[in-house]
């Protein structure tokens, strides 16, 4: 997965993070694409590489938001990090293992999106509860994506 | 292999300490926005604004597509729909044609002196259609040999022949070779017998060389072949030339076009009961 397919992949959830905002006014889609794609590269690359892509993805969710520039990318850049370490020590990627693991690092990403919010004294871009129900939708839809991604790929000998 | 995930901690304390300081410098002071929301909202909106608009043309398209889809289905049935009515307005004004001729029809038989039957045309003669017709009206609507049969307008159109069944009858055309029907020149009042030529046209023969014939003159019914009453309009004279013997024909064009004819009147006696000699004798 060069940087070129990277960058791609990260402009194509951007966009479908923009469209879920965009016409889920009445009824939210639980689900942060960018996230899944954070995973995914800190899965198959590196720490650095899952920090790097954390880092642009969150800023650019961020600038296509009402969020401060910045917040999103300090959550998404220890999301990589966190699952590039951890898929070295750990094999991550069987089923049973990749759901909490997505489940956790969006919990810990969104937590501390809200945290850092109330620190800086300004509201909350959504509550606690809906950031319960993005985390279980990135941790459902990451690890079925995943699997899928990984089933489509042909297998390098 | 410590080096490098020294070198990945690094990264990732210089990159959050990025970020704080980022958020940090966005935080508005005493409610007023700051120098780099500007900047970024400025560099971002065009991004932004393309990107909607990319997503609104792609939904539109979409949307559009689906309504079209509907558009057409719509237009079909639509189009079916006046296909149907298209239909039933010319039935309906076929059968205003049809109820007006019959209208017609009654208002004659009406005035007539004459019982009358209206009768429907329903065919003719295949070999020659100026010749004979047929009728919807026989024996039991009391349709009889040599009734005379007649146009809603009035004018003569021929008599009726055998065969007659109970529903049915024929009519012998004054344009047919064998038909002979007494008649009289109406400016000059001058008698003769008018034959069918075969050919569309009639003959008024047995007048006299001496008889000045006007062209148009009209060609009445003389009421002495004891088949037709008198004075029904035959035809009009085309041309009235000289002849070798004492006597000339006079060519007559029928008055009634029979190729449009759709419905006749068949007289069938006199509304005093009494059987005229010049209608319908056995």
């Amino acid at each position: 997965m060069n940087a070129l397919r990277i960058a791609a992949t990260l402009a194509v959830a951007l966009i479908i993070d923009s469209l879920i905002g965009h016409y889920s006014s009445q009824g939210r889609i639980y689900l942060d694409p960018l996230t899944v794609v954070v995973v995914y590269v800190a899965l198959k690359r590196s720490p650095t590489a899952g920090m790097l892509s954390g880092s642009v993805a969150g800023l650019m969710q961020d600038a296509f938001s009402a969020q401060l520039l910045g917040v999103s990318s300090l959550g998404k850049t220890i999301v990589g990090y966190a699952v590039g370490e951890l898929s070295i020590k750990l094999d991550v990627r069987s089923t049973v293992f990749l759901f909490p693991l997505i489940l956790v690092v969006s919990l810990a990403e969104n937590g501390l999106a809200i945290l850092l919010d109330r620190i800086l004294g300004i509201p909350p871009i959504f509550p606690a509860r809906t950031a319960l129900f993005i985390s279980i939708g990135n941790a459902g839809a990451g690890t079925a994506i995943i699997k899928l991604v990984e089933r489509l790929r042909p297998r390098r000998r | 292999m410590l080096t490098a995930r020294r070198r990945e901690l690094t990264l990732l304390l210089v990159l959050q300490f990025a970020h704080l300081v980022l958020v940090s410098a966005q935080v508005p002071i005493r409610g007023k926005t700051t120098l780099l929301e500007t900047i970024v909202f400025t560099v971002i909106a065009p991004f932004q604004r393309t990107a909607m608009a990319t997503v609104r043309a792609v939904t539109g398209v979409y949307t559009n597509y689906f309504d079209l889809r509907g558009a057409r289905d719509r237009s079909d049935a639509l189009e079916k729909q006046l296909e149907s009515a298209r239909l039933e307005l010319n039935r309906m004004r076929g059968e205003r044609g049809e109820l007006e001729r019959l209208r017609k029809l009654l208002h004659l038989a009406d005035g007539l002196p004459y019982h009358s039957e209206p009768a429907l045309i329903i065919g003719a003669d295949a070999l020659n259609p100026i010749k004979t017709l047929f009728i919807d009206k026989g024996s039991r609507h009391g349709v009889r040999q040599n009734c005379p049969v007649i146009s809603p307008e009035g004018f003569l159109v021929g008599r009726v022949i055998t065969p007659i069944s109970p529903s049915q009858a024929t009519v012998q055309l004054i344009t047919d070779i064998d038909a002979n029907v007494g008649a009289i020149l109406a400016g000059s009042r001058t008698f003769g017998v008018l034959n069918g030529l075969g050919d569309g046209k009639c003959a008024l023969r047995f007048v006299p060389n001496s008889v000045e014939v006007a062209i148009r003159e009209e060609v009445l019914t003389s009421g002495l072949d004891q088949i037709y009453p008198r004075g029904l309009i035959a035809g009009h004279v085309v041309s009235g030339a000289q002849g070798h013997s004492v006597f000339k024909d006079v060519i007559v064009h029928p008055a009634v076009a029979v190729a449009r004819l759709e419905h006749v009147l068949v007289l069938i006696g006199d509304k005093h009961g009494e059987t005229g000699s010049a209608v319908a004798p056995e």
